[in-house]
């Protein structure tokens, strides 16, 4: 079964002279395991992509469905429940609570995803893992650019959720830390499965993805698969 | 997210901008503070006016209808028979105290044998009411009290300086009986009273006032009095289902001018100070969770998009609002306490000669009303205020979209 599930969604914002299409009638399957990229040229529609399969937006036309469940009719509440249970977010600026430490921050995933008990022990784990170990209690302002990104993946990651999305994880990071992000990204799909949507203009991404969808004026015009690269 | 987490998050967040949140808590503290002061004046000393006024006036009163409804008048003939009767049935019932009659008419006042054009009031009663429920040996500025003989009577200073009488002169009462015949009656001065209330007065023992109105064995009123005159509502429903007073009306104090009025007055005047204090705290705490909500917007699309629902936002931002203010209440309530305390034990001295010139019977200290539950009260209020001004913010954070989240550092 597919994890992500978009059937001819439309997404226009705005009226009038001043009506914008976003998305017109994309179609788009997202396989467990797959670690695929959405690119294209600003205006293209990633973003408004990325926000419909995260469950942030919801689409006028179309339907789409996440772990086999349609979520047109979900309510605000609902979607807040599939969001916190199933998908993991890694923004552009990190958005890291600022007055919460590392391992709070990565601790308060789980809690919004309503597990309850061993918080602490998992969030620790899962910031080794993204090699921060020892560095859970520093707070964002503490942390270098590179270092709270990894945070941000140790957050989306902890709950375990079917789908992390990205949306340009490197866009704020010198060559060297986006390329660890990236490995650090790509590790976790290889060894524990995690499906990764993330949308980038960044060369190095798009090199480094096993899928590559490319959106022109809110159409994609391309779907292209590789093989697996280390 | 758990409570843990949302008060710790809530107390964390109130520090990002310490200097704005200590003049919001700065805010909350004054208005408690300002709060306690003045419900402890005003509570107290409107308290004391009430107390002394319903000593004179009864918890409750029982009086023929007719006579209620035309009280400005004092009819006479619109009077209850066999009063002392009637007294000691109203004394069974549970939570009376005792029970006074009382007459109450007008009349001309002189010196000597001329017609006079002073006006003055009658007040006849017992002895009882005079000098445990009046407290009218206790105003005494010249003379003495009764001693018991004939003919006696006390007067107020006003009446006496009018007439340039002294004690010991003989004073002559023009009045009416009950079926509207005149009537007169001979006293001799035995003391003069000062105070609020008792300026127009001249004050008779009940059978003397029921020989000038001629009306043996009745008053116009019978005055009720309980353990609590807040409890007077209580005790007036008790007394109306007694079978002797169904066709007559049962008033509690407050059902009654000067008081109805007057708690009415007071209550709004308590309530607008309330609500202009209250406003202000919600005001300054609107302002700051505004801002806040505002700066953190991209912030809370981010919870929102990691699924903390919205209710969850809305008691998330309404925690910060409530540890302000409780910072800044519990910092008003120990500041405001202080001077409450001060005025609930010394008290505020009027002196005698403005307390006897007051036109309603006001003590010459006045104490303030400060206890456990006025400070729990405006604490609380302070609290509250501070939630209900933090409110709408909430709304507005409630209502950020968690695509907001995506939009941040672009």
């Amino acid at each position: 079964m597919s994890i992500c599930e978009l059937k001819n969604v439309c997404r226009t914002y705005g009226s009038g002279a001043g009506k914008v299409e976003a998305l017109k009638h994309v179609s788009l399957t997202i396989e467990p395991g797959e670690f695929t990229v959405l690119c294209g040229p600003s205006g293209s529609g990633k973003t408004t992509l990325l926000n419909q399969v995260g469950l942030l937006d919801v689409p006028d036309e179309g339907t789409l469905s996440v772990d086999g469940q349609l979520v047109g009719g979900l309510s605000s509440g609902e979607l807040s429940k599939v969001r916190g249970q199933k998908i993991g977010f890694i923004f552009q600026s990190f958005n890291l609570i600022p007055v919460l430490t590392a391992v709070e921050n990565v601790e308060l995933a789980l809690q919004l995803a309503g597990r309850e008990g061993g918080e602490r022990v998992a969030a620790e784990a899962v910031l080794e893992q993204v090699g921060l170990a020892g560095l859970g209690h520093r707070r964002p302002n503490e942390l270098s650019g590179g270092q709270q990104q990894r945070v941000a993946i140790a957050r989306a990651l902890v709950k375990k959720p079917l789908l992390v999305i990205a949306d340009e994880p490197t866009a704020n990071l010198d060559s060297e830390n986006g390329e660890a992000v990236l490995s650090t990204m790509q590790r976790l799909n290889r060894e524990f499965g995690t499906t990764f949507v993330f949308s980038s203009h960044d060369a190095m991404v798009v090199a480094h993805a096993r899928r590559v969808v490319t959106l022109r004026d809110g159409a994609i015009v391309s779907d292209e698969r590789r093989a697996a690269t280390s | 997210m758990n409570v843990t987490t949302m008060l710790q998050l809530a107390s964390r967040n109130t520090l990002r901008r310490p200097a704005r949140t200590a003049f919001t808590a700065g805010m909350v503290m004054v208005s408690v503070a300002l709060l306690l002061i003045a419900i402890s004046l005003l509570g107290g000393i409107f308290g004391q006016i009430l107390k002394d006024g319903i000593a004179g006036a009864g918890d409750v009163r029982i009086a023929e209808r007719e006579f209620v409804q035309r009280e400005e008048t004092l009819p006479l003939y619109s009077n209850l028979g066999e009063v002392e009767t009637l007294a000691k049935a109203v004394e069974q019932v549970e939570g009376v105290r005792a029970a006074e009659p009382r007459i109450m008419t007008g009349v001309t006042v002189t010196v000597g044998e001329e017609f006079g054009d002073l006006f003055a009031r009658v007040i006849g009663a017992n002895e009882r009411y005079f000098v445990e429920r009046s407290h009218l040996k206790d105003k005494l500025v010249a003379g003495g009290w009764f001693t018991g003989a004939s003919g006696e009577l006390v007067a107020g200073k006003w009446v006496v300086d009018q007439l340039h009488a002294k004690v010991g002169d003989e004073l002559v009462l023009l009045g009416t009986t009950q079926d509207g015949s005149m009537s007169s009656l001979k006293g001799r001065l035995v003391g003069v009273v000062h105070g609020a209330g008792l300026e127009q007065a001249i004050m008779l023992p009940l059978e003397r006032a029921q020989y000038l109105t001629d009306l043996p064995g009745a008053a116009t009123e019978l005055l009720v009095y309980g353990d609590d005159y807040q409890q007077a509502g209580v005790l007036a429903a008790r007394l109306r289902t007694l079978p002797a007073l169904q066709p007559r009306a049962v008033q509690a104090w407050n059902e009654r001018d000067p008081w109805k009025a007057i708690t009415g007055t007071v209550q709004g005047v308590m309530g607008l100070m309330i609500f202009i204090i209250g406003l202000l705290t919600a005001l300054g705490i609107w302002n700051t969770m505004t801002m806040t909500v505002l700066e953190r917007t991209s912030e809370l699309g981010v919870l929102r998009a990691m699924g903390l629902s919205r209710p969850r936002l809305v008691v998330l931002v309404l925690l910060e609002a409530v540890a302000i203010s409780v910072a800044g209440g519990a910092v008003g309530v120990a500041l405001g306490a202080i001077p409450a305390w001060v005025l609930s034990t010394r008290g505020i001295h009027y002196g005698a000669r403005i307390a006897a010139d007051a036109t309603i019977g006001i003590s010459e200290t006045m104490y303030g009303e400060f206890d456990a539950t006025i400070v729990t009260r405006c604490f609380l209020l302070g609290v509250v205020m501070a939630v209900a001004g933090s409110l709408v913010p909430a709304l507005r954070a409630a209502s950020i979209q968690p695509v907001t989240a995506m939009r941040s550092g672009r």
